[in-house]
């Protein structure tokens, strides 16, 4: 079995995701980055995007807004404070147009 | 001293009421547990992300972002007030309503202009015609969503930004368990740098990427942080407000079932002595048939 990555989505509204996958890629406050098992420890930002889950040949799509990301070799977990479930990346695309940005940042 | 019927009729209606109060007791109990999850997980959140920041290690000054830039002589401010939209939940408004308002008195002089916000009804119509209102958030004290928080934070901080108030401020009830809380009033911007005060001894900063940079990563998560410590009053405040409803319920039951008590004893009493009465008028009315 190829090697996995436990990944745990969580929102001020609780455990969004938990499970093991085998690579995702988050929209990072400077772009969009991918992280695979085994990833060097990091803690990005997460700005407004699409994330992709991918697990054994089957991608998931969210729609994320604003939060933090926490990859270490036990386990990355992502902080967010809006998750959505999509169908595709079209769908994704429809959804973030309608999200609004929910943290101005004033400057 | 009643009749017999009219005792019957005072207990009926007793027996209706802690019906009444039993339910709604057994209604806040349901929605405490699920109030209760909602604050915890929210508290979670809070935690790791406080965890997170805390690790970035990185020192704050007030010039760092707008946001935690104190005016040195404030003046205009805004008191936002999280109070439950219903009653009968004991002293948890009312208590509120009165630290707030000894707040405001003792305030006055120091903010030239006051204007306050409200979530929950039981604030808004105690303070709505003494102060200005600024906004009133219907309908989010009830059933908090993660999305009202984040209205709520956006139009304070806009209007922070916008110059219309110096300091900011939140008046709500602290949730300490299930039946306790306590009423407190913070100022919540411009933000506490000590809140970012760096954990050296947990920071492993060798072997951590950082994207971006720990400082501009921070500067995101203030507004954020601010969010989320709206979403957590009002979680709070919702758990507060079934935990104070459902042991004012329970205490009315008990005051129910003690007048209850003490009026069945009364009718039993006024029934024996009507018995009496018959009876003696029948052996009376007997013997002057004699």
């Amino acid at each position: 079995m190829a090697m996995s990555l436990n990944l745990k989505i969580m929102t001020p509204q609780g455990t969004f995701f938990e499970g093991d996958i085998e690579s995702f890629s988050a929209p990072g406050i400077n772009g969009y980055f991918g992280v695979l098992p085994s990833h060097a420890p990091m803690i990005s930002g997460i700005g407004k995007g699409v994330l992709k889950i991918d697990t054994e040949g089957n991608s998931q799509y969210y729609v994320i807004s604003g939060g933090v990301a926490e990859i270490k070799s036990e386990g990355t977990i992502i902080l967010a404070d809006i998750v959505k479930k999509v169908e595709g990346p079209d769908e994704a695309d429809i959804e973030l147009e309608e999200l609004e940005s929910p943290t101005p940042t004033g400057h | 001293m009643l009749t017999l019927k009219e005792y019957n009729v005072k207990l009926a209606r007793l027996r209706s009421t802690r019906k009444m109060t039993k339910t709604m007791k057994m209604v806040s109990a349901n929605k405490l547990k699920k109030a209760q999850k909602a604050q915890k997980d929210a508290s979670t959140f809070e935690a790791k992300l406080n965890e997170i920041v805390g690790r970035l290690g990185v020192e704050v000054s007030t010039q760092d972002h707008p946001l935690l830039n104190p005016k040195s002589v404030p003046q205009k401010a805004l008191l936002v007030m999280f109070a439950s939209d219903k009653g009968l939940c004991g002293g948890f408004n009312s208590n509120l309503n009165r630290k707030a308002m000894e707040w405001l008195t003792n305030n006055a002089e120091r903010f030239k202009h006051l204007e306050m916000s409200f979530s929950g009804r039981r604030g808004f119509t105690f303070f709505k015609n003494r102060y200005t209102v600024k906004k009133h958030y219907e309908g989010v004290a009830t059933k908090p969503h993660f999305t009202d928080a984040v209205n709520i934070g956006r139009d304070i901080q806009a209007a922070f930004f916008a110059g219309q108030f110096d300091e900011v401020y939140v008046a709500y009830n602290q949730y300490c368990g299930a039946l306790s809380f306590k009423p407190v009033i913070e100022k919540l911007i411009p933000m506490d740098t000590s809140l970012f005060r760096a954990q050296p001894n947990k920071t492993e900063q060798g072997m951590w990427i950082y994207e971006p940079a720990r400082h501009e990563l921070l500067m995101t998560t203030i507004p954020r942080l601010i969010n989320l410590k709206i979403y957590s009053i009002l979680v709070g405040t919702s758990a507060g407000e079934h935990g104070a409803r459902m042991s004012a319920m329970d205490n009315a039951t008990r005051n129910a079932d003690e007048l209850i008590e003490h009026f069945t004893l009364l009718r039993n009493r006024a029934r024996q002595s009507k018995i009496t009465t018959e009876l003696g008028e029948i052996v009376g009315g007997a013997e002057a048939l004699k």
